[in-house]
């Protein structure tokens, strides 16, 4: 057994103090998608009081990964890392449900989530080049929002920063990790290690929080140690405007509302890093929504809840699009998939920026 | 037993159900289709994980059962209304179909109000949680029943209110169950219990007819048909909408704390406030043991009994208050123990994680919480004490008093231990009680100041009303004739 019993079943008995901040329960209002309750049915299965079944099975996917309960919970749980162990166990019964086996072989076949948009300029050219910096890209951005990508790389290239993209780069690995296939992750944190050493690079730097977590965080949780500094984009824009290697300069004095990624809030606490960067640009006005910071609200699309329920995954993006809406139509966030989440939701009633696009603007003059 | 899981190969599931049904529906799937044509599909579930998940609450000794693999009870349909009229049409389904129904908010309660004892529908009302208007003038909120505590609570705060209601589970429970087991908060001795808070329901009742109570500040109409509602447990119709008292965010807090020798001076000290008609918004003193328990870094309390108080509103009345309650607890023989204490407390106030801790290890306890006047008091705090301790295996054994009145108080009584061999959890859990009803019964008390009646006090409310059972009983059987309003609890049965 993977899962941690002994913790599932202190979740499962408590009375769900972290319900009110868990955005599929909000979503779905159903005692069995709430923390507590998908850690019972957990529990009555991982202790053959319940067999593996497709509407448990589900359950245990029904999660939106974004550590909200952690914030509120008497043990600091993080329900979706109890779920994790539970995943595990479906896995090894070879009871997934067929959508995520799907996605899973098909990351396996193919080392990305998506094909590399045509629109990425030159990033993927410079295999494994000696580096201090390494541009690592993610799936998400590579392959649907090559703006972030090729932002992030024009800001390191004003900033004169001398750094490599990895040909044909890999996704990280979180996909199979979320999903309960520890093994196929563990494929990809290997291949990593012995890139990331070629390269020699000092720093990796991550366009995508979920990357910048798995390979700071659960990369050395399966015994693979990188020898590097693992900084989310912003973090890293923040430190190169502190070294005056940018300044922004152009003024930019639209009113925007900023979206905290779940996994660079809570996971990475980084909060203020892509605030400071923001407001360092001349004019520019940034409000907060009601759910910021360490209390910020998923966008929907975390963890595996999109997978077994799309529907649910729809109500918690329009529940925090609506929310965001009714401070600005310019949203701002530090997350790929935050930015295409909202994107395809709001279908251009609002405008979603990563923080890398806005700091661009303010550097040249579009 | 049927379960609903689609594939016939699985294995069937092995966990035991606490309390089997007796009856099967006449028709299930007939009124499957007519709840799913009523409410819509998405609103209608006998999905076995569902009915897992709405078998219980938060009573100590469904944890127990869980830990083996048992479930109290299982529904057979769980619904998720969005309207009053939705309510009222499904109440005569059910009347018509004498299927029982269950209101259900968030199923913290701890004394099994919400278990499906008799099988029949859940009705989560989740899906109704819109504050429909907060009104700064008449100092006002509306708002639907499935609302969470904290949702409320900070919504009504970012508006610059309070509205005061702050039980332990504001975390995990909703405004309709406040209401339906007569709630009462940490903050209470200011801001009142939830019936003092209310100000007007909307509720459907067990025919299906629609109550509204007027939105007024008082009125001397008649009975106060409404309030029958608080209290109820969902035994005499479904809340559907309430209209609260609400307060400007207070401006300015005092924390202060007073350690004493013994339990009667330190009561004794909060009377004497209290008599002043001042009233701290949190009062709580713990015995030795839970100072011990819960406050063994305040070096000045060790061995003996702490006072915390909590003053808030306007500055110039919490300043005037905290001067009159520090000259009364000195006078008492209180020894200052500063803020300290205060602010562990607020820190830990809804740590609930001593179940998920001990449960596990076998433990097997509960909280009690009683009131009485204070003539009556220390006789009846001691004979709890004693009488707890009697059972076999108990080892645990305290309280602090958490609600305060000018006539008297609140003690909540913990117990624990580990039932001898061949005692099983229930006749263990259940010894204790019993004689702790039984004593403050003897005593003078009433069995319950804020839990409720649910399953666990089901047998001690004939006694505690006396003659007044007899009328509940009738009242209940005018409204529900058939018995389908969450049956099984209350003791109305009998």
């Amino acid at each position: 057994m993977k899962a941690n019993l002994d913790n599932v079943l202190k979740c499962a008995i408590c009375p769900n103090m972290c319900r009110f901040a868990c955005p599929v329960l909000d979503a779905e209002k159903s005692e069995s998608t709430s923390p507590s309750g998908r850690m019972r049915i957990a529990y009555l299965m991982e202790t053959d009081k319940l067999p593996f079944f497709r509407e448990a099975i589900e359950l245990m996917y029904k999660c939106a990964g974004c550590s909200a309960c952690q914030f509120w919970c008497p043990f600091q749980f993080d329900v979706s890392d109890l779920s994790l162990g539970v995943m595990e166990d479906i896995v090894d019964k070879s009871k997934a449900p067929p959508v995520v086996v799907r996605l899973v072989k098909d990351l396996v076949k193919n080392r990305r989530l998506y094909r590399i948009s045509p629109h990425v300029r030159g990033l993927t050219e410079n295999s494994l080049r000696k580096a201090d910096v390494l541009f690592f890209v993610g799936c998400v951005s590579v392959g649907q929002l090559p703006g972030v990508v090729n932002s992030t790389a024009e800001i390191l290239k004003m900033a004169e920063v001398d750094f490599a993209t990895i040909s044909g780069q890999w996704c990280c690995g979180a996909p199979a990790e979320f999903f309960g296939f520890s093994e196929v992750f563990k494929q990809f944190a290997e291949r990593y290690a012995e890139d990331f050493e070629k390269i020699g690079c000092k720093t990796v730097v991550c366009d995508c929080p979920a990357c910048a977590y798995i390979l700071k965080e659960l990369y050395p949780l399966k015994g693979i140690k990188l020898g590097q500094e693992v900084l989310h984009s912003s973090q890293f824009f923040l430190r190169l405007i502190k070294e005056g290697l940018v300044k922004p300069k152009v003024p930019n004095n639209a009113t925007y509302v900023f979206h905290d990624p779940c996994l660079l809030a809570r996971k990475l606490k980084v909060e203020s890093d892509p605030r400071e960067v923001l407001t360092s640009i001349p004019g520019l006005k940034l409000r907060e929504p009601r759910f910021t910071g360490k209390e910020t609200w998923c966008c929907g699309n975390g963890g595996t809840v999109r997978m077994v329920s799309p529907k649910t995954a729809r109500k918690i993006t329009n529940r925090r699009l609506q929310e965001l809406n009714s401070i600005s139509n310019f949203i701002i966030t530090a997350c790929p998939t935050c930015e295409v989440t909202f994107k395809d939701a709001a279908a251009g009633e609002v405008e979603v920026f990563d923080v890398s696009e806005v700091l661009l603007k303010s550097l040249r003059k579009v | 037993m049927k379960h609903d899981i689609t594939d016939p190969n699985l294995p069937q599931p092995k966990y035991e159900v606490v309390y089997p049904r007796r009856q099967k529906l006449a028709d299930e799937k007939k009124i499957f289709e007519e709840l799913s044509q009523l409410l819509g599909s998405e609103n209608v579930s006998n999905r076995e994980v569902d009915k897992i998940a709405y078998s219980r609450d938060y009573w100590l000794l469904a944890s127990t059962w869980m830990i083996k693999g048992k479930v109290p009870a299982l529904p057979d349909f769980i619904v998720w209304p969005e309207n009053t009229e939705q309510i009222s049409k499904l109440v005569k389904l059910a009347n018509r179909e004498k299927v029982p129904i269950i209101p259900f908010g968030e199923g913290s309660g701890v004394v099994g109000g919400a278990v499906p004892v008799k099988g029949g529908i859940i009705i989560d009302m989740k899906k109704m949680n819109r504050i429909v208007k907060i009104d700064a003038t008449n100092l006002l909120v509306t708002v639907q029943p499935g609302i969470n505590g904290m949702t409320f609570e900070r919504t009504l705060n970012d508006a610059g209110f309070t509205c005061g209601h702050i039980p332990q589970s504001l975390y995990c429970s909703t405004l309709g169950g406040w209401l339906a087991s007569r709630a009462a908060g940490q903050f209470s001795t200011k801001y009142g219990k939830i019936e003092d808070i209310v100000v007007a329901i909307e509720a459907v009742l067990p025919q299906g007819e629609i109550i509204r109570s007027k939105i007024v500040p008082r009125s001397s109409t008649g009975p106060m048909i409404e309030k029958l509602l608080l209290g109820s447990e969902g035994t005499l119709g479904v809340i559907t909408e309430a209209t609260l008292k609400i307060w400007p965010y207070p401006e300015k807090r005092a924390l202060r704390s007073y350690a004493f020798d013994h339990l009667k001076p330190a009561l004794e000290a909060i009377r004497r406030i209290l008599a002043k008609n001042v009233y701290p918004a949190v009062v709580r003193i713990y015995d030795e043991l839970e100072v011990e328990r819960h406050f063994s870094e305040v070096e000045k309390a060790k061995g003996k009994c702490l006072l915390i108080l909590l003053m808030e509103g306007a500055k110039e009345l919490v300043e005037l208050e905290e001067k009159i309650s520090h000259r009364i607890c000195l006078e008492e023989e209180g020894n200052e123990c500063g803020e300290e204490p205060v602010q562990h407390w607020l820190k830990t106030r809804f740590d609930v994680t001593y179940s998920s801790i001990y449960l596990p290890q076998g433990f097997v306890g509960d909280t009690i919480e009683v009131a009485i006047t204070w003539d009556k008091a220390m006789n009846l705090y001691n004979s709890i004490i004693k009488t707890m301790k009697e059972t076999e295996g108990v080892f645990l054994a305290s309280a602090h008093a958490s609600h305060f009145y000018p006539q008297g108080v609140c003690f909540y009584f913990i117990f624990g231990g580990i039932p001898t061999e061949g005692v099983k959890p229930e006749e263990f859990f259940t010894a204790v009680w019993d004689n702790a009803m039984r004593t403050c019964l003897d005593a003078g008390g009433t069995i319950s100041h804020h839990h409720g009646v649910g399953l666990v006090r089901a047998k001690w409310l004939k006694e505690e009303l006396g003659e007044a059972y007899n009328v509940v009983k009738r009242i209940k059987k005018t409204l529900d004739p058939s018995n389908i309003m969450n049956p099984g609890k209350m003791g109305l049965e009998k």
